[in-house]
């Protein structure tokens, strides 16, 4: 039994092309999941919806554009 | 003079030992050519001799090839060819499986040039080209005297002392491989120049082709979320403070594993960034940002997924070869099975 | 704009008492061009070198390459040293054969290095030109940013005192560049082409004052139309992570040179688009789609061709805005290095949209060469680790050189100069 991934990526084309199942947008090649630009609140904000992005992914079958 | 001694290789079918039914026939050797090694013999002409055919069951070989290759190669050895040609195979799985892996065992192991021919679609091309000559032939055996003339012609060129480094301007699969060269126009000569062609509809060729790449079927999620075992991994680079792995910030062969046990978040006490790829300064202010751990933390305790898995798995993705990353990619999925981790958060910088 | 280049012929350079070029000799006043550059305080231990063609001399610690340059009535790289002006018209004078080296005394992994003869001299456009090295130290208490900001004015300061000495030197055949807007319009039966220019990455953010575009730092740089004259002109300076092109490329810029060359011949050269490669997918998004309407609908473009800056991001946003274009009717090609990997074809590059069917290479990156030891260095007395090469990965400047070309000064040329590329087989 293989194990069920999501990809948190700023480089979606990149995920795309080697066959990535589930994609979700990172913030920044520089700080995928955070953004110094935002106050911790907002940051952690920001970081928790990303998650829960990818969680959703996860549960899906596995589509390219799941989130 | 004596003539340049070649060995050829058949599989039980055109090796005329029989049909399907033989196709558990066991290595062996037989001087002089057999059944289409008479043509092609004749093919090669003067100057040329087929010192011996070698012959395999197609089951015999995909049952233990390693094996049989091995038995093969000591075989041929025994008839001291300069060249080995095996098949064609034409469209046959099995066939051209075999002789890939014979032609490659003895390139290896004696030091012989060793050729075959497959159609284009026969997966022992994408198995083999990279290291083996394979000419290109028509799916089916109909093709067989032209398929035995462009082996001949190829055979004439080894013969000849020709390194054959265009594979694809001698009739075969391009090994699919690149080189260094000095060009005698700049590259914005030679951009506008195809550029100008591509306008006019003349034919060009691109320096750098489009690659094709596996395609790995999505895994549905085993269990539910909220009783699955998820870990986080990075290509971002973390490594524990110091790196003691000595993981490369680039260029990398390895991954590296961080413990997470216990631990609520990331702090720059305990963790860093270490890839030479991108800006690491923002990360390194808060490792949280590559790594979302202290979130993770957050939706485990709402039950939102069952159980952070207590070890991070990271590398550094730039410049890393496909072989590599591939490596990696099968070594931490194995770990992480043994691990019992259902589920899996990369993320990518 | 009508762009008159002066080219004031230089052969090799020395030291003596006035600055000036004469016979193909550039003379340099050591003292005055010490003065000159100490007198920013950023700066300590100003010193100036010269390395001439053919000599036993390796040149190491780039931070980035200037050609002297000097416009009589102001324009001379606006907004560095001088507020933003109009540049690509009038006369330039051009110490042409000289090159102002800044080297930097900071640890970077990203320095470039040259030698003045031997087996990398085929590649390297340093190799032959007489080169005048500026070496310093940061000043206590100078921090990177504020070193690298004074390391390309002092770079800048020489190129105009030196290209002022060319301005008064006898000219050869002057060079016009001209293209005006009639001409852009003009109906012709040649396929127009647009060029669209990379000048810098932001995987590597750009300082706030660092200089890039006519000053600016091109942090936020959303595609505009430049005219090529433009950036020969002094408008472009390579950014502080230079990989890729020196702001002596941008000069002579290799795209730029071909395209007027070719223009009313093959072609007919529509215009300079700049751009960025955004550190953000909705950024290069933005970009691309932003530089393909520029290409199409302002310039009316039949083509374009592409060239990149920086790493492996810069990939996806080239190739993001060449799909961008192709979906637009225009045709594209595109020059980009090339990843060596495990050597296959499949791994070229980090993304390759699956129409980009016209990509000139140009180069391995990770190809090197075998550098012989040599009897004068001028630089650090290290050289290493440099990006790829382990921590501790440090050898002595003047011992034999294994060398990445990318860290050979102007073989990493990703603006199109080189004749560098790979082949498939």
């Amino acid at each position: 039994m293989g194990i069920a991934t999501a990809q948190v990526c700023s480089m979606r084309q990149v995920a795309t092309m080697v066959g990535s199942p589930r994609i979700v947008t990172g913030r920044s090649v520089l700080h995928p999941v955070g953004d110094p630009g935002l106050d911790l609140d907002a940051e952690r904000a920001l970081r928790r919806r990303i998650l829960l992005d990818a969680l959703k992914a996860l549960g899906s079958n596995g589509t390219r554009d799941a989130a | 003079m004596e003539s340049f001694r070649i060995v050829h290789y058949l599989n039980q079918f055109f090796g005329q030992l029989g049909g399907e039914t033989a196709a558990g026939a066991p290595p062996q050797i037989k001087p002089g050519a057999i059944g289409s090694g008479r043509v092609l013999q004749n093919e090669l002409g003067n100057g040329f001799e087929i010192v011996a055919t070698a012959l395999c069951g197609d089951n015999c070989f995909a049952d233990a090839p390693e094996a049989t290759a091995d038995e093969l190669v000591g075989l041929i050895a025994e008839f001291r060819p300069q060249l080995v040609i095996a098949g064609p195979a034409f469209n046959s799985g099995r066939y051209g499986q075999s002789c890939g892996m014979l032609c490659a065992a003895l390139q290896d192991r004696l030091g012989v040039p060793a050729i075959t021919g497959m159609h284009e679609e026969n997966p022992g091309v994408d198995q083999f080209r990279r290291r083996v000559l394979i000419v290109r032939t028509g799916a089916t055996a109909r093709s067989m005297a032209e398929a035995l003339r462009s082996l001949a012609a190829l055979a004439r060129r080894i013969a000849a002392g020709d390194a054959i480094d265009r594979p694809a301007e001698a009739g075969c699969f391009p090994h699919g491989m690149k080189r260094p060269v000095v060009r005698d126009k700049t590259a914005a000569q030679r951009a506008i120049d195809m550029l100008l062609h591509k306008l006019a509809g003349q034919p060009f060729a691109t320096e750098v082709s489009v690659p094709r790449f596996d395609r790995v079927a999505p895994v549905k999620l085993a269990t539910a979320l909220s009783a699955a075992n998820v870990a986080l991994v990075t290509d971002g680079g973390l490594v524990v403070k110091g790196n003691p792995d000595r993981m490369p910030n680039g260029y990398c062969d390895r991954f590296t594993t961080i413990p997470i046990g216990g631990l609520e978040r990331f702090t720059t006490d305990l963790v860093e960034a270490h890839h030479g790829g991108y800006d690491t300064q923002f990360v390194n202010q808060d490792l949280n940002r590559l790594v979302p751990l202290d979130a993770m933390r957050e939706l485990e305790r709402e039950g939102a997924i069952g159980h952070l898995h207590e070890t991070v798995y990271a590398t550094a993705g730039l410049g890393m070869s496909l072989t590599n990353a591939r490596k990696i990619g099968r070594e931490i999925g194995a770990r992480l099975r043994n691990e019992g981790v259902q589920a899996v958060i990369l993320t990518s910088t | 704009m009508r762009l008159e280049f002066r080219p004031a012929p230089v052969y090799r350079a020395t030291f003596g008492a006035s600055t000036r070029i004469h016979d193909g000799t550039l003379t340099i006043a050591r003292d005055e061009l010490r003065a000159l550059l100490n007198g920013d305080r950023r700066l300590a231990d100003v010193d100036i070198e010269i390395a001439n063609p053919d000599e036993d001399c390796r040149i190491t610690d780039i931070f980035d390459v200037f050609e002297p340059r000097f416009k009589a009535n102001g324009g001379n790289f606006p907004g560095v040293l001088e507020r933003a002006a109009r540049v690509g018209d009038g006369q330039t004078a051009v110490a042409r054969g000289a090159a102002v080296m800044v080297l930097n005394a900071m640890s970077d992994r990203y320095k470039l290095t040259v030698d003045m003869r031997g087996p990398s001299a085929r590649f390297s456009p340093y190799a032959h030109t007489a080169n005048v090295c500026i070496r310093s130290n940061p000043a206590p208490g100078i921090d990177r940013a504020g070193y690298y900001r004074a390391l390309k004015e002092a770079g800048v300061r020489a190129a105009i005192y030196l290209g002022e000495a060319a301005s008064h030197a006898p000219s050869e055949d002057s060079e016009v560049l001209t293209l005006s807007p009639s001409s852009l319009s003009e109906r012709s039966t040649l396929p127009r082409i647009a060029y669209i220019y990379m000048l810098a990455s932001q995987q590597m953010p750009t300082e706030p004052d660092e200089p890039i575009l006519y000053g600016d730092n091109v942090r936020n740089l959303l595609p505009t139309i430049l005219h090529p004259n433009e950036v020969l002109d002094g408008a472009v300076l390579a950014p502080y992570w230079n990989f890729g092109g020196d702001t002596y490329t941008a000069q002579n810029h290799p795209m730029i040179r071909e395209l007027y060359t070719r223009h009313g011949r093959d072609l007919n050269f529509a215009g300079v688009i700049a751009t960025i490669a955004a550190e953000t997918e909705a950024g290069r998004s933005r970009s691309a789609i932003m530089a393909a309407n520029l290409a199409h609908d302002t310039l009316g473009a039949d083509a374009v061709v592409l060239t990149k800056y920086g790493g492996g991001i810069p990939e996806s946003a080239t190739m993001e805005t060449y799909d961008a274009c192709e979906a637009l009717g225009m045709k594209g090609a595109i020059v980009i290095w090339t990843h060596g990997g495990d050597g296959s074809v499949e791994g070229s590059l980090t993304f390759m949209s699956p129409g980009a069917n016209a990509v000139v290479s140009c180069g391995l990156n990770e190809e090197s060469i075998d550098l012989p030891p040599v009897a004068r260095v001028i630089g650090n007395a290290s050289i290493g680790p440099l990006i790829m090469e382990s921590e501790g990965e440090t050898r002595p400047s003047n011992g034999p050189l294994h060398l990445r070309f990318l860290f050979l000064a102007g073989a990493a040329d990703q603006l199109g100069g080189g004749f560098r590329s790979v082949e498939e087989y």
